[in-house]
């Protein structure tokens, strides 16, 4: 009976005593039969057969690792059902009143929260930065009316002198309380969210659907919360700096707690390279480090706005982007073409007029003034952000002129000295509530791929894509599918991205009672669309696994949320680009996290050219290695040398390198394919690998060697 | 705006600091290694008021461009880039 979910497990017992549970019977029933609609789990075509034997009636079967079956069967075969060995688990269809938990069915939530013991976050924290919170709506206060939030920074707040943040004010779960007490809790507690944006996302991630008469839960209803609030500015929600300090105040207050914490982050903007170059990714992969502390974040609803473009310039030859400017666009429009420090390409730009202005060759920069009064200042920058990467920017305002010119503006990259030729292009973002303002690649320019908002390039960070729960009134993507406007990967280095799929659309989740946002289907709730919606499923689901196995840290709980994704139906094509690893399935999450060991890496010894170390359990390993220090900490390596037998010593010869410098990081992989990775805390092993002559002049070419010690490269003697 | 500030910062930043609005400013530095004791009391005396630290990059707020100038002189950091908006998403 352990596979039956609780509410099936109770009928079934209770129809064995007494038929007169019939009204129960009738809320899970089909029609006016006994027979249950369920969901089953199960493997193997004859399990099929004998559950068909067992008098089931079998709608669809969706094929997987797992058959997800949907059918019918009689109230009173379901325990016979349950002990067919292909079957693993049978869930009750759920009463569609209000299609509220759909995304909670989609990602196997509700079996958590209704298992025995119940799996809801309990003992972790999530935190969530973004608008605010409503702090007074039910779904974020305990059964006794307090609150659920243990701090809450007002970054807008009036700054207290003195106080524990650097601006605005801070709120404890006791200044809360003290409002919520009173009548009128904003007289105490003055801060409120009138975008509405973070009270969903917090509802999403950790509400415990108290409120209204058709209770929506979030996936970590037992987690408590800390809450960031912006000041945002305008249609902008924040900014990076106050993000950051908003990063660092919600792991420092998890410390003090001594709780593992779970942060979320719905917003992003398309400037950088997206290779996780810029200095707020930097910042995140540091903090993404720490035990107890995972970071997720949206992948971008930039899919349809043609925001990325890319292709291949050859020698001596010129390739053209096309902008197209709208009409009405007086806000700058800013453009960043990435490419090889090994290749030499200038940009030249052509008006909509056809005025051609003089190309800009490589490391310089330069201003222009239209015919049309336009201003433009391109700027081509080598070793940009330290990555060897040459970064070509281009600025074009209004200049003299009233708005800049509409039309399509050409840019020719000229092919100067060629290497590689592969670039890539991307437009900032602009006020997209203003008709016109946001530029575009044309349509022959723009490329679907690489259009992960930042700081979602970040290697460290969790980043998560849409999928379709509930289909938005005939618009956008069918049931099931990934969302049309969800971001995709992969990074400019090629690093996979995003993660993780999540129910994006549409979902229904809490209500700020400060927003304009409708109230449906009531006043505590209301849906909304966007990977923003997508990204706090995956954080609440990071605080279910936090909550059994408090010691992981944010690339742990990102390999177990990986490998539990589900890779059914429109899925089918993950892992990629677009859906990750696939759909989030925190079930199969919590029960991967409970008995996952990831190998620890330690004794790291690099002597002349060899590099040895040891596990504290048997792992194949590999070293992966590049001559630029920056690339390799951003993902990106020139090769890698492996060490195939399950060993706890291993040792890696790197002699057949070309001489050089070179920077290292060490993989170790356990018999279950859990890794772990030893980079010198972010500053990668070195080894030198001398040229022939030096060896044949009979230089001494052995290093002294060294270990690690505290994280520190030491001298080492036996 | 001198050498030390034109090589450390982009050409956003740059655009920025170009338009000459008056009032503080707020950036975000990356730093060479992990920041110590004594080079976190340059960038202070420099001008620079800390909002917090993460690893080797820190947020915090800088009264001018002056101040800009002689925190981009400091030989530890590495990269300056002004406070970018983030959109909901």
């Amino acid at each position: 009976m352990g596979k039956l979910d609780p509410r099936l497990r109770h009928l079934a017992q209770r129809l064995l005593v007494d038929r007169s549970e019939s009204a129960a019977v009738r809320a899970l029933a089909a029609e006016e039969t006994e027979l249950a609609e369920i969901l089953i789990r199960c493997v193997g075509s004859a399990t099929l057969q004998a559950l068909r034997q067992q008098g089931a009636e079998i709608d669809s079967v969706i094929p997987g690792p797992y058959l997800a079956v949907s059918g019918r069967a009689p109230f009173d075969r379901l325990p016979s059902i349950a002990q067919l060995p292909g079957v693993a688990e049978i869930e009750a269809a759920r009463p569609l009143v209000m299609d509220l938990d759909q995304s909670l069915a989609a990602t196997r939530t509700t079996v958590l929260h209704e298992g025995d013991p119940a799996v809801t976050g309990e003992g972790a924290l999530v935190a969530v930065i973004d608008s605010g919170i409503d702090y007074t709506h039910p779904n974020f206060r305990h059964a006794d009316g307090s609150s659920r939030i243990r701090f809450l920074w007002d970054q807008r707040g009036p700054t207290l002198p003195g106080g524990p943040v650097p601006f605005g004010r801070e709120y404890t779960q006791d200044d809360l309380n003290e409002a919520l007490r009173l009548t009128t809790p904003h007289q105490s507690v003055s801060h409120t969210d009138r975008n509405g944006h973070g009270t969903h996302v917090a509802g999403i991630a950790a509400g415990n659907g108290r409120a209204g008469d058709t209770p929506f839960c979030g996936v970590a209803p037992g987690a408590e919360l800390i809450v960031v609030a912006y000041r945002g500015e305008g249609v902008t929600i924040g900014r990076s700096t106050r993000a950051l300090a908003a990063f660092a105040y919600v792991v420092e207050k998890a410390r003090a707690l001594g709780r593992p914490v779970a942060v979320n982050f719905s917003q992003g903007m398309n400037g950088g390279g997206h290779s996780g170059e810029t200095v707020l990714e930097t910042g995140l992969d540091n903090l993404a480090r720490e035990p107890g502390v995972v970071l997720v974040k949206s992948a971008g609803n930039e899919q349809d706005w043609n925001i990325h473009a890319s292709g291949t310039v050859r020698n001596a030859q010129t390739t053209a982007v096309e902008l197209s400017v709208q009409t009405n666009n007086r806000d700058d429009d800013v453009v960043e073409i990435w490419f090889s420090g090994e290749d030499r390409i200038s940009v030249e730009v052509e008006t909509p007029e056809g005025e051609r202005l003089s190309p800009v060759a490589l490391g310089h920069r330069r201003d222009f003034l239209t015919r049309a009064g336009n201003s433009l200042f391109i700027e081509s920058a080598v070793n940009a952000s330290d990555t060897g990467d040459t970064r070509v920017t281009l600025i074009l305002s209004l200049g003299s002129a009233a708005f800049i010119q509409p039309g399509i503006w050409r840019l020719h990259l000229h092919g100067d000295a060629i290497r590689h030729g592969r670039f890539d292009a991307w437009i900032e973002r602009s006020d997209r509530s203003v008709q016109g303002e946001q530029t575009r690649f044309s349509p022959g320019s723009a490329e679907p791929s690489s259009t992960i908002s930042i700081p979602g390039t970040a290697r460290r960070i969790i980043t998560v894509g849409s999928y379709v729960t509930r289909p938005a009134d005939g618009f956008g993507a069918p049931l099931g599918q990934i969302s049309n406007f969800s971001s995709r990967g992969p990074t400019r280095y090629g690093v996979q991205k995003p993660e993780i799929a999540a129910p994006g659309e549409l979902i229904i989740s809490a209500r700020s009672a400060h927003s304009l946002e409708p109230q449906r289907p009531d006043q505590w709730h209301t849906p909304m669309p966007g990977t923003s919606m997508a990204a706090p499923h995956v954080t609440g689901a990071a605080a279910l696994v936090l909550g059994v196995r408090p010691d992981l840290n944010c690339e742990q709980v990102k390999q177990i949320l990986m490998r539990s994704a589900r890779v059914d139906g429109f899925a089918s094509t993950a892992p990629d680009n677009v859906w990750g690893a696939g759909r989030l399935d925190c079930g199969t999450a919590v029960e991967f996290a409970r008995s996952a060991r990831f190998p620890v890496i330690g004794g790291v010894v690099v002597r002349g050219k060899r590099v040895s170390w040891e596990t504290d359990i048997p792992t194949t390993g590999a070293v992966r290695f590049h001559t630029h220090q920056r690339q390799l900490q951003l993902g990106k390596s020139l090769g890698s040398r492996t060490h195939l037998t399950f060993d706890t010593r291993h040792e890696v010869d790197l002699s057949d390198l070309d001489p050089g410098d070179y920077f290292l990081e060490i993989l170790a992989f356990s018999q279950d394919n859990w890794w772990s990775l030893e980079d010198n805390q972010g500053l990668l092993l070195r080894l030198h690998i001398p040229d022939g002559e030096t060896e044949r002049a009979g230089v001494p070419v052995e290093d002294e060697p060294w270990v690690m010690v505290d994280g520190v490269p030491t001298p080492w003697s036996p | 705006m001198n050498e030390a500030l034109l090589e450390k910062t982009d050409a956003r930043t740059r655009r920025v600091l170009s338009q000459g609005e008056p009032g503080s400013y707020e950036a975000l530095i990356r730093t060479a290694s992990l920041i110590t004791a004594e080079e976190r009391a340059r960038l202070e005396m420099a001008g620079f008021i800390t909002f917090c630290v993460v690893g080797t990059v820190l947020s915090g707020a800088i009264p001018s461009s002056g101040c800009l100038d002689a925190v981009a002189e400091l030989p530890f950091v590495e990269e300056i880039e002004l406070s970018r908006p983030l959109y909901e998403e």
